[in-house]
Parts: C-alpha cells; sequence; structure tokens
C-alpha cells in the first residue's frame, strides 16, 4: 500500500488530521452556502427581492396551506404569509404541501411542482420515531463489538 | 428522507456476507451517517439549511467517513473506512429514488457540481410504508448471518 495511504490511516498527527478534515468539510458547507446565496432567494429576499432575485427558484416542504383561491394557495413562511400562484394539484386550506416555484414579485411565486403531503404529520413523526429508536438500537447491539477500541484507536501510540 | 430502518435494511443485506463483524457494524453505521450529519447541522447545531447537502455529497461523506474512522483502532481504520463509505453510499443510492420537490435532489458533486439527482420513483414521505418490509428483510438477514456463524462454529 501507498506509504501516504497508510499515513492518511495512521496515528501520525492525528489531531492534526482530524482538524483538517473537519476544516474541510466545513470549507465545503461555506463555499456550497455561499454558491446557494448566489442563486436562490433568501427569505428576505423573498420580502424585498432585488432584480437578480426575480425567477431564483424557491423549495419548501412541510408547509401548511393558509389560504387557497383560483389562482393558487398561501402559505405562511418565518417572514410572513406568501402567495403561490399555481395551476394544480387542486389544495384545500389545512393541506401539507411542497413545492418548487420561481420568485415572480415580492411575496409571490409561481409554482413549477406542487406535491400534497397526505398523512405528512403522523408520517414524519413516524419516521424521526423509529430513526431514533433504530440508532439506539444498533448502537446497543454493537456495542460489544467495539468495548474500548475506540479509545484504543484515540491513544494507541501516544504518551 | 427515508427513515433509518429502511436503510439499515438496504445495507445489512451487504453487511451479512462479511465476515469481520466489526466491518459489518461499520456498514451499518455508514448508511447511518448522512441522516446523522444532516440532522445534527440542522437541529443541534442550528446551521443553514444548506449546510445539509454536503452530508449527501460524495466529497462530503469521503471527509465523514474519513473523520469517523480515526476514531477506530489503526488496524481496523482502512477496512473501517471502507466499510462507512459503503454503507454512506448505499444511503445515497436509497435516497435517489425519492420524489420530494419541496428538497429537490442530492448534489452528489458538490464542490465541483451543483447538479442534483433524484429518480423520483416514490414519494418522499411514503416510504414509511416499508417498515414491515424493512422488519422482514433484517429478520431474514439476522437468521442467515446467525446459520452461517453456527456452521461455521
Amino acid at each position: 500500500m501507498s506509504p501516504v495511504i497508510d499515513g492518511l490511516f495512521s496515528d501520525r498527527a492525528w489531531g492534526l488530521k482530524l482538524l483538517c478534515t473537519g476544516v474541510l468539510f466545513a470549507a465545503l458547507c461555506h463555499v456550497h452556502l455561499a454558491a446557494m446565496h448566489r442563486v436562490r432567494p433568501s427569505e428576505a429576499a423573498i420580502d424585498h427581492p432585488a432584480p437578480s432575485h426575480l425567477g431564483g427558484l424557491v423549495r419548501r416542504w412541510g408547509l401548511r396551506v393558509t389560504a387557497v383561491d383560483p389562482s393558487g394557495f398561501g402559505i405562511e413562511l418565518d417572514s410572513g404569509p406568501v402567495w403561490i400562484r399555481s395551476s394544480g394539484p387542486p389544495v384545500r386550506v389545512g393541506d401539507v404541501v411542497g413545492f418548487s416555484a420561481r420568485l415572480e414579485a415580492p411575496r409571490v411565486l409561481r409554482a413549477d411542482d406542487v406535491a400534497v403531503i397526505e398523512g405528512y404529520a403522523w408520517k414524519r413523526s413516524l419516521n424521526y420515531a423509529v430513526s431514533v429508536a433504530v440508532v439506539l438500537l444498533v448502537l446497543w447491539q454493537v456495542r460489544g463489538r467495539f468495548r474500548g477500541r475506540p479509545s484504543a484507536g484515540l491513544f494507541h501510540g501516544r504518551t | 428522507m427515508p427513515d433509518l430502518l429502511t436503510h439499515w435494511a438496504a445495507a445489512q443485506v451487504p453487511a451479512t456476507t462479511l465476515r469481520d463483524r466489526r466491518l459489518q457494524a461499520l456498514l451499518v453505521l455508514g448508511t447511518f451517517l448522512p441522516d446523522i450529519g444532516a440532522k445534527g447541522l440542522h437541529h443541534v447545531a442550528r446551521a443553514p439549511t444548506y449546510f445539509e447537502d454536503p452530508t449527501h455529497s460524495l466529497a462530503g461523506l469521503l471527509l465523514l467517513c474519513y473523520g469517523a474512522c480515526l476514531f477506530l483502532e489503526p488496524g481496523l481504520r482502512k477496512g473501517g473506512f471502507a466499510a462507512l463509505y459503503a454503507g454512506a453510499a448505499i444511503h445515497l443510492v436509497l435516497d435517489l429514488a425519492k420524489d420530494n420537490p419541496g428538497d429537490g435532489g442530492m448534489r452528489l458533486l458538490l464542490p465541483f457540481s451543483g447538479v442534483e439527482f433524484e429518480l423520483g420513483l416514490v414519494a418522499s414521505e411514503n416510504v414509511i410504508y416499508l417498515l414491515p418490509f424493512d422488519a422482514l428483510v433484517l429478520l431474514a438477514c439476522f437468521l442467515v448471518d446467525r446459520r452461517r456463524r453456527a456452521l461455521r462454529g
């Protein structure tokens, strides 16, 4: 095996390697965030859009419909109410929706795609409950296979 | 987002073929890593929503799996990294199937490309209907694993 690969997985400069990994991941997150802010309107921009924000893509999931009329439906974002112009599917007040839409004017979006999510509350709650239970169950199940070993990896070869 | 029981069932099938039980466990834990990273950033660190995207990208998971494998004993790190990354890749394959217009697809190629990938085969929240099937798959895997170990003595 290459000495570089061997070095990556050795104890040498263990802390520095972990730090570099964290810094690289943080950099990846920040580079992506900056790129997304250039192309996607933020909630503040939905309220007061600059000309460059118009036509920008807005996506949201799991929002309750607060009003409907033939032109579309209303939802509530953290920054206030927003109107979605949509030609379908039909939605009712109280429905939970996800959508992909373009910013047309302050607080007005035009939907590209709308999904009505049936049973969102119980499905999402069950999803989270099952997922947390699964992580705990698996950690409990595999605890014997690693007992003491993570610390051996942490401190091995260091004084 | 499929629940983690579905992800566990998908990862347990290839994990059952591994002889080393530690690598089996790491492959399964690797399949949880993208969602643990994403939900940890969102709910615990209160990070911006867009920080979740790198946790479901090939490069982001390379870093997360490498960071995680450093906590293993040195002799297990290379194999552990491979198992974690394989598990994470299985997670991405499963997530590819979803249809979620409010979230969009996964940006697998960050930071080189922001192109989104999504097959749109199943409504995101409806994956919950797979729970009984997941339980059967896991039961079958455990029975096969137990029988194989019994035969091996």
